[in-house]
């Protein structure tokens, strides 16, 4: 088995493996000479190929999540507090900081399947389950007496 | 045409059980079944259900030739072979909502949970001569059906409620027993919007073999990501849906009634034109129970259904959530 090649002497700096460089080859952010000696790197070094295929499968997880819209108010709230100075600079800034990295670690907790998070909504489509129950029911069943309410539009009032 | 009907629906059964009754024919509910296939007729069929303190009433024309049907309301609905089922919304075009290939297993013996009889005389329907079958559970009389008593037609169902007045019933107001006319075509196209597969070996547990109260499992389906199981006690029959997610208020159908479900669970149950349902929610899973059975029947077949084993997502879906959860408290 081929040795990794150092990267001491590349132009990433002085570790031993890609590190940071997996993202930025994955966004095609690296210069060209980099690009060549972060693949020619790969070819040996089953840790970093590894490494490369978990950001890459990351990076697809969260280019899958679906958009999200804001909530209502979300964009006058952010406005509001912006004018009180919520964003200045200053001990503020770094309490925002903390507060965001605990809400990152809590999010991780709630990721990892410590805490157990909510699935998501879902609306029933009622009239339509309706009419499957009675389609299915009047099979081999009387006909007429099963198969005449579907012939009503199912309304709920709403 | 829909009709709103202020009136309550009062029609107690004291009146139609004075006549003494004697034992039908096993086949009774058979031969009124068969009748529907082999008897041709076009009639004027007027279905009533109560919602509330309301009855509702819609018209219907019905044909029916050989084994097909067509009946016409603001939905147009279609069986053409034994088991193919067509719905058309509205004046749209085609729906398949029940493939010919799908069967479903048998129907349960009704014997062993009803007493199916023959009451003497019978109202005239539709200005036809009737004899009336009385299905009954114990001492509570559930249903009275006016067959025709020259082919066993159904002409009239009635379906009682606790106190004994009719909740829900189709009758003919007019028919015509007349073979000339031509068999239903079929739809030169329809689409198959989300026909559904039968499902083989191991289910949900939301699908046992048997609920309550004598409903047995005939068939379990899938359509999209809808688990069917449908359920029958040779009577009624009761359909249990079973989808991923998380039911929020406003994703309920309207403003139903709240009712106790499986395992203390508050579900919500509405009627519609042909029974009763109710919608609820557990473990990440939504379910929606649809029946024609009275509503006592419906609510003990689901409170009999197992709890489900906690939900055990993926690690993607547990991301997606986590990103939905932390967003949530911003609305």
């Amino acid at each position: 088995m081929t040795e990794p090649r150092r990267f001491g002497d590349s132009p990433f700096g002085g570790g031993m493996h890609l590190g940071d460089a997996l993202s930025g080859l994955l966004d095609g952010e690296l210069a060209p000479s980099q690009q060549d000696a972060a693949r020619a790197h790969l070819v040996g070094c089953p840790t970093c190929a590894e490494e490369l295929r978990a950001v890459g499968q990351a990076r697809d997880w969260v280019r899958a999540l679906p958009p999200v819209e804001p909530p209502f108010g979300f964009y006058e709230r952010a406005m509001r507090e912006g004018r009180r100075g919520a964003f200045a600079t200053g001990p503020s800034l770094r309490r925002r900081a903390g507060l965001a990295a605990l809400g990152a670690a809590a999010a991780a907790v709630t990721v990892l399947g410590v805490g157990s998070p909510r699935p998501n909504p879902a609306s029933p489509a009622v009239p339509r389950l309706v009419e499957a129950h009675a389609t299915s029911a009047s099979v081999g069943a009387d006909l007429l007496s099963k198969l005449a309410p579907v012939a009503v539009p199912v309304s709920f009032g709403r | 045409m829909r009709v709103a009907v202020t009136a309550t629906f009062t029609l107690l059964l004291t009146t139609a059980v004075a006549a003494p009754a004697v034992a039908a024919p096993a086949s009774a509910l058979d031969q009124a079944r068969q009748a529907s296939e082999d008897t041709p007729f076009d009639g004027v069929l007027d279905v009533r259900w109560q919602d509330g303190g309301a009855t509702h009433l819609e018209r219907l024309t019905v044909q029916g030739r050989g084994g097909a049907m067509v009946i016409q309301g603001g939905n147009q609905v279609m069986a053409l072979s034994p088991f193919e089922r067509l719905l058309a919304h509205g004046g749209q075009s085609w729906d398949e909502l029940w493939p010919s290939s799908v069967t479903p297993g048998p129907r349960p013996d009704a014997s062993a949970k009803y007493q199916v009889t023959e009451v003497a005389g019978g109202p005239v329907v539709a200005g036809r001569t009737t004899k009336t079958v009385r299905i009954s559970q114990g001492a509570t009389v559930r249903e009275q059906l006016y067959l025709d008593a020259a082919t066993s037609l159904m002409l009239e169902r009635d379906e009682y409620g606790e106190d004994g007045s009719v909740v829900r019933a189709m009758a003919f107001e007019s028919v015509s027993l007349d073979a000339s006319m031509a068999a239903p075509a079929k739809p030169p196209s329809a689409e198959h919007p989300a026909t559904p597969v039968a499902v083989r070996g191991q289910v949900s547990a939301l699908a046992p073999l048997e609920l309550a109260d004598g409903y047995r499992r005939v068939g379990v389906y899938r359509s999209g990501g809808i688990l069917h199981a449908l359920y029958s006690d040779g009577v009624y029959d009761l359909s249990v849906f079973e989808q991923a997610g998380r039911l929020r208020h406003s994703d309920l159908p309207g403003p139903g009634d709240p009712v106790a479900v499986a395992g203390g669970t508050t579900g919500w149950t509405y009627p519609w034109p042909g029974g009763q349902l109710v919608v609820w929610s557990t473990e990440g899973r939504i379910l929606t129970a649809v029946s024609d059975a009275p509503a006592d029947q419906l609510l003990l077949a689901v409170r009999s259904l197992p709890p489900l084993p906690p939900e055990r997502p993926s690690l993607l879906s547990k991301l997606k959530r986590a990103c939905r959860t932390l967003m949530e408290p911003l609305a």
